[in-house]
């Protein structure tokens, strides 16, 4: 006769909003039976909320999904909005959102790996209790993630919520002056950004090893950020239009989230940096290609724990295109296009920080919003995730649970899912019978 | 002091608009505008604590607004918390599970960089020394926190008295 046992035994973070976000498994003997991650409120208020609108509106609507990647809300948008009306943004404005995209990603991964990941594997409880204690290294993380920041403010006119965004390109766009001074600072991050990889790669990883399919950008020639098409390990290569015939998201009974899957495939996939570096790599810009050989990463990377690695090499990869960008950087004649808007269906897609964002957005002959889908990376993620605890967990059923609880979060943290802004709270529960 | 010359003043709404109570503090820097001396500078926030650390260090004052949640307070209640500093070259560790504002102090890191906010915010702040002179929080126990932009009926009675509140502390460090 088994007993059966419920209990609540760890809970992790603040919570802005209580409530939201929580990991039960449910193991009989040594077996896990289930595991389930219910952290992710999809962004269908906004879906609603954008319904009615201009098509000019979406990017700043969008921008306030996600205060740590608003650039990656507002480039899908305008890239599925644009696509509707038949317009491509190219050349210089490509460029500069490119550049404002690159703040983002080093400002993003600066944060997570100082504050969130790093601790993790130096055996303190969170990035707070790092910095009382090696507060130099604390400084090297904020330093970059101010120069990312300085990027978004320079060209998105502030670091959150940038307002010089729009339609067709940008509201204003920098004189060269203003570029080379961020220039110089980003020279410097770029030293801060080496010594961050040689540092994280030093740390001791645990094992996993996971075998989705990985969903990623491709822009051949460069590392893909700001566009590009889908490609897949299992040898997927789709445009924007066709995300949502290759991409199924499904309801499933323990969370309000939609779970997401690859078309005529039963797994899981996952997208952020692993996938994007695995599918990449070849594509990094020579420094970070250089410092990614280093850190012993080789050509893809598979583990979830060492995506701390990944991403303190995407920051190099980021300050690189960034200073390349400025170095090359013509004021363009105008600081957008006319984007006339038409009936029609338009589809977006880039690289947040955490993986592809992909927006669709149908608009009527006034140009007024009809429909709009957001399908951020987390989703899509999800299911993914679980299935990896599900392989984490089985292998560590002989920890307290205690212990379990916290290897379990840093399992999760390791992939920084993004917890509908402005909440959270990581409720785990184990049902042992 | 006056908010003149280095000795800045400023004045952050912490939360997002789209999530019901949690707008609180923005709306909260709109009533403000106009109110206070032009130097006072009103800023709103996310919350996101290197970026609160950034806007206030080097502030002689900073007055932070936020919602609250969890405690026991009924909806619509006003809090005003001055924080104490540290004594220099000291670092205070956070007591576990002391709320700063309704905020538990972090005793592991969240799950993931959206979880940290205010109380991280100050934690880190103290660490770096990086807290302004005076920080003055205010809150008000919110009860709705879903998706939405319309307050609970609690908060939005409580709007109009928090930033008399607030208002008064910006007037007395202004003219002090």
């Amino acid at each position: 006769m088994t007993h059966r046992r419920e209990r609540t035994l760890a809970t992790a973070g603040i919570a802005r909003v209580e409530g939201e976000g929580s990991l039960y498994l449910r193991v009989s003997g040594d077996q896990v039976d289930e595991v389930r991650l219910d952290i992710y409120e999809p962004p269908r208020f906004f879906e609603a909320f954008l319904r009615g609108r201009s098509y000019r509106e979406p990017p700043d609507i969008t921008a306030r999904i996600c205060g740590i990647c608003p650039v990656a809300y507002q480039t899908s948008a305008a890239l599925a909005i644009e696509a509707a009306c038949g317009v491509q943004v190219g050349g210089p404005l490509a460029d500069l959102r490119r550049l404002l995209y690159c703040g983002e990603w080093i400002a993003s991964h600066s944060l997570h790996i100082y504050l969130l990941h790093a601790p993790d594997f130096l055996g303190y409880p969170g990035g707070i209790e790092l910095a009382r204690d090696q507060r130099a290294i604390i400084e090297r993380g904020l330093r970059l993630r101010r120069a990312g920041n300085a990027i978004m403010e320079t060209i998105g006119g502030r670091a959150i919520h940038p307002v010089n965004f729009r339609i067709g390109g940008f509201y204003s766009t920098p004189a060269k002056s203003g570029l080379d001074r961020l220039a110089d600072q980003l020279q410097a991050a770029l030293d801060d950004a080496l010594e961050t990889v040689r540092w994280v790669a030093g740390f001791d990883f645990p094992d996993l090893t996971v075998e989705h399919e990985m969903l990623a950008l491709s822009q051949p020639g460069s590392y893909p950020i700001e566009s590009g098409t889908l490609v897949s390990t299992g040898g997927r290569a789709f445009g924007a239009a066709e995300f949502e015939q290759q991409v199924i998201e499904e309801q499933v009974p323990h969370s309000t989230a939609l779970h997401a899957r690859l078309a005529g495939s039963d797994g899981t996939y996952l997208t952020g940096p692993l996938a994007r570096y695995s599918l990449n790599s070849r594509w990094l810009p020579p420094m970070a290609a250089t410092a990614a050989a280093a850190a012993g990463l080789g050509d893809s990377c598979r583990n979830p724990f060492r995506s701390i690695v990944v991403r303190a090499v995407e920051v190099v990869c980021a300050i690189e295109e960034a200073i390349r960008l400025i170095k090359a950087y013509e004021p363009p004649s105008i600081p957008s296009v006319e984007v006339v808007a038409r009936a029609a269906t338009g589809h977006g897609v880039s690289e947040a920080p955490r993986g592809v964002l992909y927006q669709r957005y149908e608009l009527d002959s006034a140009g007024t919003v009809v429909s709009a889908r957001i399908v951020p990376p987390t989703s899509q993620n999800q299911a993914a995730i679980e299935r990896d605890l599900r392989q984490f967990v089985q292998v560590r059923l002989d920890l307290t649970d205690e212990q379990l609880a916290r290897e379990c979060e840093q399992a999760i943290r390791s992939y920084d899912p993004c917890i509908s802004c402005a909440t959270h709270f990581l409720d785990l529960q184990v049902d042992r019978t | 002091m006056t908010a003149a010359g280095t000795e800045r003043v400023i004045v952050i709404g912490v939360g997002t608009e789209y999530r019901c109570d949690d707008g609180v503090g923005p709306a909260v820097i709109e009533r403000l505008r106009g109110t206070v001396p032009a130097d006072v500078e009103l800023l709103c926030s996310d919350g996101e604590p290197t970026r609160l650390m950034e806007t206030w260090t080097d502030a002689a004052v900073a007055i932070v607004i936020d919602a609250v949640s969890g405690g026991d307070a009924a909806p619509g209640t006003l809090h005003r918390v001055v924080v104490p500093e540290a004594p220099a070259g000291q670092a205070t560790p956070p007591v576990p599970g002391q709320p700063v504002l309704g905020q538990t102090v972090p005793t592991t890191a969240p799950a993931s960089s959206h979880g940290l906010g205010l109380g991280a915010a100050i934690e880190l702040s103290r660490a770096l020394s990086r807290l302004p002179a005076q920080l003055i929080l205010h809150g008000v126990q919110g009860e709705a926190f879903g998706y939405g932009q319309a307050f609970s009926p609690a908060v939005e009675t409580a709007i109009d008295d928090l930033t008399a509140r607030v208002r008064a502390d910006v007037l007395s460090v202004s003219a002090s």
